[in-house]
């Protein structure tokens, strides 16, 4: 059989339809790329394969970045979300995240109806087999039925799917997720030359709802009014499509709100799991990847942290059209019978019928030490990973490196400069430093800890710190910039109004300061010159000047150390000087500044030393 | 770092032995150009004797030569060590010869800082080595051995754990609202920064001894004209015959001595101003008196202690000086007046002697005291350190006071990391992915 050439040739190819192939893809068509999207099953595009759910702490943050960098998840969540909540509401500004359950099938159909309806972007059922590759730069893709997709660019977002296994007990079955097959990808990047390694990841088994007794759970509702995650829902008018939920239009955001419900394992539940770990195929020794900590399985809860009476359960429903419901906190590979049995242990669940067990499913990944910070690979020109094949874990780390990366694959066409954010302006460009620099020992996950500029990453200000680049790259349209440019001028407004306006007997400025002042106790007549976002912002800017303005200064006087480049051929090994261990770190990881060098771990304060000394000296060319 | 540089390695003087360094690429054929052929006979790290000779082929030095070849050495690179007799003589014309055979003359530290720069060594054991080059006293000596064996670097690696420690709490607290666990907050957080920051407290204390065993005990000799304090002067110089060195201050008259006693440097600050005859003191002297007293690490009051007690001759001092002071009270030969009676103070005799080893004694205890000089603690020894430690303990205070203010938890947790930054600075910087390993063995994280 020969191989067809597809006689349409893209500027860009994306390969994978999940939360980062989305992004990339409508990224790179946003920027005027002639764009092809291939997966081996329209019928998934942006499927939720594990917990139905986006956001939560830097998650939430990072779909906001996501949003007023263009992205559509922050959109499509607010669209077919079900129950929306702000987390750490009581707490400090800058580590309160929105965090929302999605309808599952809306969320993917809307998804899908958005790829379709993007101009510059076209859809192909395909399941890429091989990177096609002249002169080590990308030429095109071929699919396992032979197809060949020429183009200039490709990422690669292949999510669990490159030589996915999957395990329940002791059994075994080739697949990226739970009814679906695999790519062997993974074998055409080897023999390019790509480090490939294998990680682990789990999911929890889902029940049907009429079977579970919610009078013995406890419920947790949503907020009122809910959060959003989108700068522009409530702000321009939403569309009319069969699975957008929601509806918004200026000032207005409607959700009809589903609950969802915890529950905690009891002493019986530990009982048959202890009974049962030599069935788990993580505890029998049948599984070479690594998981996340984060996210352990029951089985790995119950072993290591043996003093625990109960750990807490969550039932969270799947969409308002269907019955199931997902049991957050259960993660295992157990065989079914042992699911079953641990399941109607819990209170609530003593009738709950499984219908569809969990499992533990190993993957190839990339470590992401063989990327630039644009995403594109060091080994093949034109190339880009994005999402779990970086070895990250999470939709909302994957739409964050879709974009990213789509964006680049495509202004690399443009011959553009790539588009790279900093770390003291966004949460995508910590995850994203973090792993080029460091790589990750384990399923990478954003946490706010991991910014060590925090103060400054809010997600109310994702817009703010965002929008003005995305415009000047032209990845937003006309009315996200505007919108932008509006609010840019309400807030300065509110700051003049602020301090030129007296409220109960000191200047309003003043006012807002006080700690114990809140913008929605203000006097009706002050109240209503300007949204309550505006005086939301103005107030926190306001009572945390001094704060930031902390925060602000640090990061001026690392930016000397991030703008000191490194020359990218530096023969780090003929340093003499530099420890052994710095030498391997730095010559793997080819830092493009001091300020990433510094980052390695392995790197000590006296090996910058010497970098900077030499770089001094010149005995490094700066150029 | 291509040319090759000399240095004389011992402390000048006449001694029974004296240590010249030569490195770099260069040092075998600079030794070369001095003991001829002989020096193929060496063979690394091995003593071999080598004859000495001038331009002129007479005979120098004969002196044993220590060849390590780069880079089993010191600095890293070609090292000769040339072990001549000594006197001050011979070792400054071996040195002379070596420099007309093409080795530079070494800047201060700089055999140290090509170590450091050939990865010889880390920061911290080569600012000890720089210590150790300038350490005045045996004491000093061994505070700085014991940094170079990191015993300041357990110390400061134990405080680096208990503030990851205290850090795993907060950033649990706040990146995962939504589990089931219990991270310290309040009163219990409040505790876990107290105790760090007592740690870094007790570190901090030993830094200030650090720089007494460094710079020597400022020590002030005060009292009326004609009490005995030039006699008590030249009595503790000469009794130890142990001047380490005398140099010239920035004005003429400031003459800075010191001597050991028991092990501890002692400053004699304003010496000259003692040496005056009573006649020249002035206002401006006292005045220079005063400040002396109030910067001085020890003050030595003398008295005549065979004229009745009489407070008008005494020296005024605050409570705190006074802590700082041991009243001396001299011409024990003459006999003691019995108006002294009950007031703490040392009998001597500045013209016998007698009483000299009881005042040694309480000085060595009056130093020992501030806490500092247990040797089952850790020495801080130098500045860096101290701002390093500085830096935390604002950090902890802040965290802390943020904290009783009712602040919210990213705040305190801005103030932890500033103090943690600080400490990386000593310890090596602190990964978050080492906060992040505290979180999940001690929290049970997993939504």
């Amino acid at each position: 059989m020969s191989d067809f050439e597809y006689p349409k040739t893209y500027d860009v190819i994306v390969c994978g339809a999940g939360h980062a192939g989305i992004e990339a893809a409508l990224a790179s068509a946003r920027l005027g790329c002639q764009t092809a999207v291939l997966t081996q099953n329209l019928d998934t595009i942006g499927q939720m394969s594990c917990n139905p759910a986006i956001g939560g702490l830097a998650k939430g943050h990072v779909v906001r970045e996501i949003d007023a960098l263009g992205g559509m998840m922050g959109r499509n969540t607010d669209m077919t979300g079900i129950q929306f909540r702000m987390l750490n509401a009581k707490k400090g500004p800058s580590v309160q995240a929105p965090r929302a359950q999605c309808d599952k099938k809306a969320y993917q159909f809307r998804a899908k109806w958005v790829l379709e309806n993007q101009p510059n972007l076209d859809l192909h059922q395909g399941n890429t087999q091989e990177i096609l590759v002249e002169d080590g730069r990308v030429v095109g893709v071929r699919t396992s039925l032979g197809v060949r997709y020429r183009t200039k660019s490709v990422v690669v977002a292949s999510g669990t799917f490159m030589r996915g296994l999957m395990h329940v007990g002791h059994q075994n079955a080739p697949g990226g997720r739970m009814g679906d097959t695999i790519s062997t990808l993974s074998d055409s990047l080897r023999k390019h030359g790509f480090e490939v390694r294998r990680f682990k990841t789990g999911t929890p088994c889902r029940l049907n709802g009429r079977s579970i007794d919610l009078s013995r759970c406890e419920i947790q509702p949503g907020d009122e009014p809910p959060p959003r995650f989108s700068f522009l829902s409530g702000n321009v008018e939403d569309d009319d499509f069969w699975f957008s939920l929601n509806r918004w239009r200026p000032n207005m955001f409607h959700v009809e709100q589903t609950s969802c419900w915890t529950t905690y394992t009891s002493s019986a539940t530990h009982e048959v799991i202890r009974e049962n770990l030599h069935l788990s195929s993580m505890y029998s020794g049948r599984i070479e990847g690594v998981g996340p900590r984060y996210c352990p399985s029951i089985e790995d809860k119950v072993v290591r942290f043996a003093e625990k009476e109960r750990h807490q359960v969550f039932l969270e429903p799947e969409g308002r059209g269907t019955n199931e419901f997902y049991v957050n906190g259960v993660s295992t590979s157990l065989p079914f019978d042992v699911q079953y049995r641990f399941i109607r242990s819990i209170p609530g669940l003593e009738a709950a019928e499984i219908i569809r067990p969990g499992y533990a499913v190993e993957y190839d990944y990339c470590p992401p030490t063989q990327l630039y910070p644009t995403l594109e690979t060091r080994l093949i020109s034109g190339l880009y990973f994005a999402g779990q094949i970086n070895g990250t874990s999470g939709y909302e780390e994957a739409g964050g490196q879709g974009l990213i990366a789509g964006a680049n694959a495509a202004l690399k066409t443009q011959s553009r400069p790539p588009l790279m954010l900093d770390r003291a302006e966004s949460y995508i460009a910590v995850m994203i430093d973090d792993l080029v620099t460091k790589g990750t020992s384990e399923p990478y996950r954003l946490f706010t800890s991991r910014a060590e500029h925090r103060l400054l990453l809010r997600q109310d200000n994702c817009d703010l710190r965002l929008t003005p680049l995305a415009q000047r790259v032209g990845l937003v349209d006309e009315a996200r910039a505007c919108l932008l440019k509006d609010k840019q001028d309400r807030l300065g407004e509110a700051l003049d109004f602020a301090n030129s306006t007296v409220c109960e007997g000191i200047r309003l400025e003043k006012w807002l300061r006080r700690p114990e002042n809140e913008p929605c106790n203000l006097p009706q007549e002050i109240k209503t010159k300007f949204s309550s976002e505006i005086w939301s912002l103005l107030a926190t800017d306001l009572k945390y000047a001094g704060y930031i303005s902390r925060q602000e200064t640090l990061v001026a006087r690392t930016a000397k150390m991030e703008n000191r480049m490194l020359p990218p051929d530096l023969d780090y090994s003929s340093i003499r000087g530099l420890k052994k261990e710095a030498q391997l770190r730095l010559s793997t990881a080819r830092p493009a500044t001091l300020g990433q060098a510094a980052r390695l771990q392995g790197v000590t304060p006296a090996d910058i030393a010497l970098l900077t000394i030499l770089l001094r000296k010149g005995e490094v060319s700066d150029e | 770092m291509t040319d090759t540089i000399a240095a004389i390695a011992t402390a000048p003087g006449e001694a029974a032995v004296s240590i010249l360094r030569i490195s770099g690429p260069n040092a075998k054929n600079v030794v070369e150009k001095l003991a001829g052929e002989a020096v193929h006979r060496m063979s690394p790290r091995k003593a071999t004797l080598l004859p000495l000779k001038d331009q002129d082929e007479s005979a120098v030095d004969h002196a044993l030569a220590l060849w390590f070849p780069s880079p089993g050495s010191y600095t890293g690179e070609e090292v000769v060590e040339l072990h001549c007799h000594g006197g001050v003589l011979v070792t400054r014309r071996v040195l002379e010869l070596l420099l007309a055979a093409g080795a530079r003359s070494a800047e201060p530290g700089e055999f140290t800082q090509r170590a450091f720069l050939n990865g010889k060594m880390d920061l911290t054991q080569a600012e000890a080595v720089m210590d150790l080059i300038h350490a005045q006293s045996e004491l000093a000596l061994r505070a700085a051995n014991e940094q170079l064996d990191g015993s300041i670097g357990r110390e400061a690696e134990a405080m680096r754990a208990e503030l990851i420690d205290v850090l795993a709490h907060v950033e649990a607290y706040i990146d995962f609202p939504e589990e089931d666990i219990a991270p310290d907050v309040g009163e219990a957080l409040k505790g876990r920064i107290q105790g760090v920051a007592e740690r870094c407290d007790r570190l901090l204390a030993t830094s200030e001894h650090g720089r007494i065993l460094r710079h020597g005990a400022r020590t002030v000799i005060c009292g009326q004209p004609n009490v005995g304090k030039s006699s008590l002067l030249n009595l503790l110089l000469g009794f130890d015959r142990a001047i380490v060195n005398e140099r010239a201050g920035t004005t003429r008259d400031t003459i800075e001595e010191i001597v050991q006693v028991h092990g501890f440097p002692l400053r004699l600050v304003d010496t000259a101003g003692l040496r005056q005859s009573a006649d020249e003191i002035e206002q401006e002297g006292i005045q220079r008196s005063e400040r002396e007293i109030e910067r001085a690490d020890l003050i030595l009051e003398v008295v005549d202690g065979s004229k009745p007690m009489n407070e008008a001759n005494r020296v005024p001092m605050n409570p705190a000086q006074e802590s700082r002071r041991l009243l001396l009270l001299n011409k024990l030969d003459l006999g003691i007046h019995p108006s002294w009676g009950e007031v703490e103070s040392i009998p001597l005799s500045c013209s016998t002697g007698a009483g000299v080893e009881t005042l040694r004694v309480r000085i060595q205890t009056l130093l020992g005291q501030s806490g500092a000089l247990n040797h089952s603690h850790p020495v801080a020894i130098n500045a860096r350190h101290k701002a390093c430690f500085d830096q935390v303990r604002n950090g902890l205070r802040a965290a802390k006071e943020a904290l009783e203010m009712g602040q919210e938890t990213e705040f305190i947790a801005l103030e932890l990391r500033e103090a943690m930054t600080a400490l990386g600075d000593v310890t090596g910087r602190v990964d978050i992915e080492e906060v992040l390993d505290v979180i999940f063995s001690s929290f049970c994280i997993g939504k």
